[in-house]
């Protein structure tokens, strides 16, 4: 009878754990979209921002979280892609952890490290300045790890039997990237991608004083101009938490960050889920 | 006639993008350290033990820096282990097919919240909150920011776990049904201490975001570079070490001492997070568990 | 006949375990090679070290010499995939690539200029009616491969690697996952491909090897007992183990006397 009282003490812990962890996403999501849906309207979504961003839109910190994150998605994919295909091919097995090590640590650095570093190193450095193309390539060192990881996952995953196959009919390392490694590693870049790109349009702290400028706000009319973002506005006019309009425009931009985050995310999510499921079979 | 087998060229442009990615970890290393020696020379060891930082004086002591990230870190790992763990139990032992790829989404969907999204909650939710309920003048205090941190790392504490947990044979848990244990004890003292390593990993990967999280905690923290009195009230404003490098970086980038002291603050967030995830990743069963080990080529 | 291969002291090892120790053994040039022994005498590991196909296990390492055509394999100006191409070797179990049965048989020349030239498509005819598969497939060509049955498969996979052209071609117990007619079908496709190329052929069917073998390798423990025309060695084997596996009785114990 003890066992019995305890187990149901041990699960209703549980249970409560796990409900509260749930209740939290909804809470979170709840909260944004209560606070952040008066703002939207069709003026919210097209024009620039006024009154350093307390009146107007963020139709150009919208576009220019896009444009960064895109910009950094073709930069970091081509480099993830390329790392995981040397590693499965060129190098021998026992290089395998070593690689994966290095992976793990770029993955695990403070994305604060990124912002301070990647303005001395690119910006001042190389003379980039505070621009689209600094922040970009920030970005893509940010996400390139987690790239990398989707593609090796994709790559691994798949049965050995079918490299041998190929090998085995002559196929050269090139020709088994092509035909074989290639296609097979789809699933896997594009779960990568869109997991880079979610990355990379939630990151504010990598590119705060690298790629944005607040005032003077319109769209870049080159890479090595600033561009505005959603993040950095949202970082700004949480600043003014005493101005309730100020205040207002923050919740707007963070439910059309979050709904573009999420939008990404659930993407990857959905086809990582398909490879698993062919992966069973 | 110049001729490149196409196996080669293939080689050499993939060879590259592996250098560059293999290449990049180490060069931060290598900058920040360079960066920091200035700081660490003029300083030495009171750079680490100094309770005062103040700029327009070159004195840079980064104690209250190194206290606020530890008691933060702290903070959040009380709030999310409990909380990680038994969503781990329910999504692992109770829950099956779908019900359990909901929740696990769901969790994964709370994780991919940006960390300036969580930031603004805290200003405007959790700040006002604590303020009120522990009848506080400020609501920006470290405790804010450990409770906002706890909640961001409970995605990663839970979902690894959950892996860790579901690694585990089934044929554990039926042997344990099997002894006469019930469906909690064989949970308690089976599939917990089983996958102990699994979860020990995950709590070091978790931890290891908490430090490394700016935005959300510059956000709440009150940026105030002071150990509190008594040293274990957190409720007072405090900093931590990403917090002060985000509050302090714009102003200090590249220039003179400031700038090696910020460089200084990165190196040892850089250490403690490396050890914390490379621990981390070696606990949980070399970099990545459950994955055959003969997927190279070498021919 | 010339010789094809020629292996002195080679010994073949995973990690620290030799599997194949010391062998000397050549192979000659045309007609069928039949290895055969108890299982985990190391049959599989030595064929598939013919063609280098064992580099991809991790831990793999080998000591001695391999000559293919009076030439080292390991020979670091010799080419792996231009071996491979000569020497084509067939697993135990089909491996089936995702698409169409067309894409499987020629998934080796796809990339090779000269084969482009040929037209695939002549390939495929040509290689399918070797392997007798054309009639059951050829008004289906564009189908999945998937769909074939174990048999049809282990015969997609032999088109698959005739196509490339090898000389020589490796069978690795072809047909040791098929029911009895597939794997009849087989064994006169093997027969038929005997006559005008080198096939070695690794099995564990007694009745298999006589009915194809122009030579045995008799191997046991990782060690080469007996090797010769098959005529000979099943007719007056040499070595006891050798009699005792052909005449099907337990092996002996070494410290008894010889039963006469």
């Amino acid at each position: 009878m003890r066992v019995r009282v305890k187990d149901i003490c041990f699960f209703s812990l549980c249970l409560m754990a796990a409900a509260t962890a749930i209740s939290l996403l909804f809470i979170i999501i709840g909260y944004i979209l209560w606070h952040g849906a008066p703002a939207i309207n069709f003026a919210f979504l097209t024009e620039g921002s006024r009154d350093f961003g307390a009146a107007g839109g963020v139709f150009y910190q919208t576009t220019g979280t896009v444009l960064l994150m895109f910009t950094a998605g073709l930069i970091a994919l081509p480099i993830a892609l390329g790392t995981v295909l040397f590693s499965h091919v060129y190098l021998g097995p026992s290089y395998k952890k070593t690689t994966d090590l290095f992976i793990y640590a770029l993955n695990g650095v403070p994305t604060i490290i990124f912002g301070l570093l990647g303005y001395i190193i690119i910006g001042e450095g190389l003379h980039l300045g505070v621009s689209w193309v600094t922040g970009s390539i920030i970005l893509a060192v940010m996400i390139l790890p987690s790239m990398a990881v989707s593609i090796d996952e994709a790559l691994s995953a798949m049965p050995h039997k079918y490299r041998d196959a190929a090998l085995v009919l002559g196929l050269g390392r090139w020709h088994l990237i092509r035909t074989l490694l290639l296609p097979r590693s789809l699933p896997g870049v594009l779960t990568g991608l869109f997991l880079g790109l979610a990355r990379a349009a939630g990151e504010t702290a990598a590119i705060m004083f690298t790629a944005t400028a607040f005032s003077g706000v319109g769209l870049p009319r080159g890479i090595s101009e600033p561009v505005a973002t959603l993040q950095t506005h949202i970082l700004v006019l949480a600043g003014e938490a005493t101005n309730p309009r100020a205040l207002t425009n923050a919740w707007g931009a963070a439910l059309i960050l979050v709904t573009l985050v999420l939008a990404l995310s659930l993407t990857a999510m959905f086809i990582r889920r398909q490879v698993r499921m062919e992966a069973e079979i | 006639m110049f001729h490149l087998n196409k196996d080669r060229a293939a080689g050499i442009v993939l060879g590259t993008s592996f250098l560059i990615t293999m290449a990049l970890a180490l060069f931060i290393l290598a900058f920040l350290l360079a960066e920091s020696l200035p700081v660490l020379r003029e300083e030495g060891l009171s750079f680490i033990t100094g309770q005062v930082w103040y700029v327009a004086g070159d004195i840079y002591g980064a104690l209250p820096m190194i206290y606020g990230t530890l008691a933060v870190t702290l903070l959040a790992l009380i709030i999310a282990l409990p909380l990680g763990i038994g969503s781990a139990v329910i999504t692992s032992e109770i829950l099956t097919g779908r019900t359990r790829h909901i929740v696990k989404s769901l969790m994964e969907m709370l994780a991919a919240i940006p960390g300036v999204v969580y930031g603004l909650i805290g200003i405007a939710l959790l700040t006002t909150s604590v303020r009120d309920l522990f009848g506080l003048m400020d609501g920006n205090t470290i405790f804010t920011a450990g409770l906002l941190l706890g909640i961001m790392i409970l995605p990663t504490i839970m979902t690894l776990s959950d892996d860790a947990m579901r690694s585990l044979p089934g044929e554990l848990r039926a042997q344990g049904r099997v002894l006469g244990l019930s469906h909690g004890q064989t949970i308690r003292r089976v599939v917990l201490p089983g996958s102990i390593k699994g979860i020990t990993g995950a709590v070091l990967l978790g931890v290891s975001r908490a430090m490394g999280e700016t935005i959300s905690v510059m956000l709440v923290i009150g940026s105030l570079d002071r150990l509190p009195t008594p040293i274990y009230n957190v409720f007072t404003s405090g900093q931590s070490i990403t917090s002060k490098l985000g509050r302090e970086g714009a102003e200090g980038l590249g220039l003179g001492l400031q700038w090696s002291a910020l460089a200084g603050l990165g190196l040892m967030l850089f250490i403690s997070v490396m050890a914390l995830t490379f621990t981390g990743n070696i606990i949980r069963g070399g970099v990545r568990p459950k994955k055959s080990k003969n997927h190279e080529v070498t021919g | 006949m010339s010789e094809l291969f020629r292996l002195t002291k080679t010994s073949l090892y995973f990690g620290n375990t030799p599997v194949i120790h010391e062998a000397n053994l050549t192979i000659k040039n045309g007609g069928i090679t039949c290895i055969i022994g108890p299982s985990g005498a190391g049959k599989s590991t030595l064929l598939r070290s013919l063609n280098r196909m064992n580099d991809l296990i991790a831990d793999f390492h080998h000591k001695g010499t391999i000559m293919y055509n009076n030439r080292d394999i390991y020979d670091k100006g010799l080419r792996l995939e231009g071996l491979r191409r000569e020497v084509g070797l067939v697993f135990q179990k089909p491996c089936l690539f995702p698409g169409s049965i067309h894409d499987n048989v020629i998934f080796g020349i796809r990339h090779i200029r000269e084969k482009k030239k040929e037209g695939f498509k002549v390939i495929a005819e040509r290689t399918l009616k070797a392997v007798g598969l054309w009639d059951e497939v050829h008004n289906r060509l564009d189908s999945p491969a998937i769909g074939l049955s174990e048999g049809q498969a282990q015969r997609l996979a032999i088109a698959r690697a005739l196509a490339v052209g090898p000389k020589t071609l490796l069978l690795d117990e072809p047909t040791s996952s098929l029911d009895h007619r597939s794997a009849r079908a087989i064994e006169t496709l093997v027969k038929e491909l005997g006559r005008t190329m080198t096939i070695v052929i690794v099995t564990h069917k007694l009745e298999q090897a006589k009915a194809l073998a122009d030579d045995v390798v008799f191997i046991c423990e990782g060690k080469i007992c007996e090797a010769g025309e098959a005529a000979n060695i099943f007719s007056h084997p040499e070595n006891i183990e050798t009699r005792c596996y052909i005449e099907g009785s337990p092996p002996l114990d070494p410290t008894l006397p010889y039963p006469e």
